[in-house]
């Protein structure tokens, strides 16, 4: 189901629409929707979505593929905290229990499925080379006076894409779900902890991506003179 | 004149100009399957039609959203041909010349600009109001993107080749810059904001303030190394690894270790 969802959606990068429903901020709560956990999906979404800002598809140059990572990111996320049930990892803190399993898991998912993005790039070069085909098919139908095949051999594309990354997301949640089952409680408590780094760097990476895609002259003097006015304007409000 | 309903079919269509992407011939298909309704409308023959659409069965490549103008455009030229008002080698021609041009101010414009200032909305308000965030986003990103793709279109069959005039007088580059600066503005309530919230704004916590300033030096710093072509797979291992080796030398991780429980 969420292969299926997350083949849709990641139609949405290059083939189809283009109205940014691939985009993390809306893929991520939408797996998190089917999967009966959409704040943890939003909150997923809201950390990746600067996370590949910076990454444009501009020409032939193939950017991070951020859809499937995203679905495949917040789906293996959700499916192994409830596979490893609730209060797996908790924390004491200051007298308190806290439930935080989720940024443990999040953490090692990052960690282990960031690379995977060159199998994504993978399977997109292979689909965008399968289209040539099509152009071929069509220009040969319309020497035979077929008009419409031009239309038809174009949206056979969208198959094609869809085909790839649906059997690509499949793979890549059922053996990030296994893996992180399996290993996760196998983790010394130092390299679990240390998990918590990666959630951390990525919301750093995130804000640093999204300052760098916007960069200018004028970058730094309003960069610094919002966040002052900002937490001036918290002070005075919540004083 | 073509009809309403094959303008309809077309702006429909150029949703799916890069259904059949190639590396050979990029926007080649989709293009022609973008136009097809039009060229059916103009043409009716079913000769003439075959022969317009192999005149656009060619390497084609532009920014998706700034194809519009480019489509209406050749839609009117494609009736002048019929009209015998002009040569068909024209609309190879015109089109051959925006393709640099017209990427560029797209890539710029709606990549560059636009995306990134929705995406920092949405984050921002999703960490205020919560599922409103994707809301937000998707309505900032599809003002600007809806009204390129029909006004685009409409207004590139309108004024046919004088289109180019028209686009240049909206000055998407400089529109872009603009907005860079309003995003980084934003970025950086963002920030203040995300920080103060999570550690509570009443009162305001002296380390709230101190992982602000840290934070503000830290995204300058890992910003400089994005700009010169570092990726941000890269920059994550980058950035945990070293703190990892840190924490793990000074025995700190084994200490915090045991708040597990």
């Amino acid at each position: 189901m969420v292969s299926v969802a997350g083949g849709f959606l990641s139609l949405d990068r290059t083939a189809a629409l283009q109205i940014m429903v691939s985009r993390p901020i809306v893929a991520a709560p939408a797996i998190g929707y089917i999967l009966g956990d959409v704040l943890t999906g939003l909150m997923i979404g809201g950390i990746l979505e600067l996370f590949w800002i910076g990454e444009l598809p501009i020409g032939g140059h193939i950017p991070a593929h951020e859809v499937m990572l995203t679905v495949s990111i917040a789906a293996i996320s959700i499916i192994a905290q409830k596979m490893l049930g609730q209060d797996f990892l908790v924390l004491h803190i200051l007298g308190s229990d806290i439930d935080a399993s989720i940024l443990f898991i999040l953490g090692l998912i990052i960690l282990l499925l960031i690379p995977m993005d060159m199998i994504c790039k993978k399977v997109d070069t292979t689909a965008r080379n399968f289209n040539m085909r099509f152009f071929n098919a069509a220009l040969s139908d319309l020497d035979k006076g077929f008009i419409g095949s031009v239309e038809v051999n174009n949206i056979k594309g969208l198959g094609v894409f869809f085909i790839f990354n649906f059997s690509t997301l499949f793979a890549l949640v059922l053996a990030g779900v296994l893996l992180t089952y399996f290993l996760l409680p196998l983790l010394p408590k130092m390299v679990v902890m240390a998990l918590l780094l990666v959630f951390g760097a990525a919301c750093v990476l995130s804000i640093s991506s999204a300052y760098s895609a916007v960069y200018s002259n004028k970058s730094l003097p309003v960069f610094l003179a919002t966040t002052f006015v900002a937490v001036a304007a918290t002070l005075v409000i919540f004083r | 004149m073509i009809g309403r309903i094959a303008l309809l079919k077309v702006f429909l269509n150029s949703f799916f100009i890069q259904s059949a992407w190639s590396f050979e011939k990029m926007q080649g298909l989709g293009f022609a399957a973008a136009i097809a309704p039009a060229i059916r409308d103009i043409y009716k023959d079913k000769d003439h039609v075959c022969a317009a659409l192999k005149r656009h069965m060619v390497f084609y490549n532009a920014h998706p959203y700034m194809a519009s103008p480019i489509l209406g455009a050749v839609i009117r030229m494609e009736q002048e041909v019929k009209e015998g008002k002009r040569d068909a080698k024209d609309i190879a021609l015109f089109k051959e010349s925006l393709i640099g041009p017209y990427g560029a101010i797209g890539d710029t414009f709606f990549w560059g600009s636009i995306r990134p200032l929705a995406s920092v909305c949405g984050v921002f308000s999703a960490l205020l109001w919560g599922m409103w965030g994707p809301l937000v986003f998707l309505t900032v990103y599809n003002i600007f993107h809806l009204w390129m793709r029909w006004f685009g279109l409409y207004k590139g069959y309108k004024l046919g080749e004088e289109v180019v005039g028209y686009i240049q007088s909206l000055e998407l580059p400089e529109w872009a810059l603009r907005i860079r600066t309003i995003t980084t503005g934003l970025l950086g309530i963002l920030l203040a904001v995300a920080v103060l919230k999570v550690s509570g704004v009443q009162p305001v916590k002296v380390s709230a303030l101190f992982v602000i300033v840290a934070l503000i030096i830290t995204t300058i710093l890992l910003s400089g190394l994005l700009r010169k072509g570092i990726s941000v797979t890269l920059a994550i291992y980058l950035l945990f690894l070293p703190v990892f080796a840190f924490l793990v030398s000074m025995g700190l991780l084994d200490r915090i270790g045991n708040i597990i429980k």
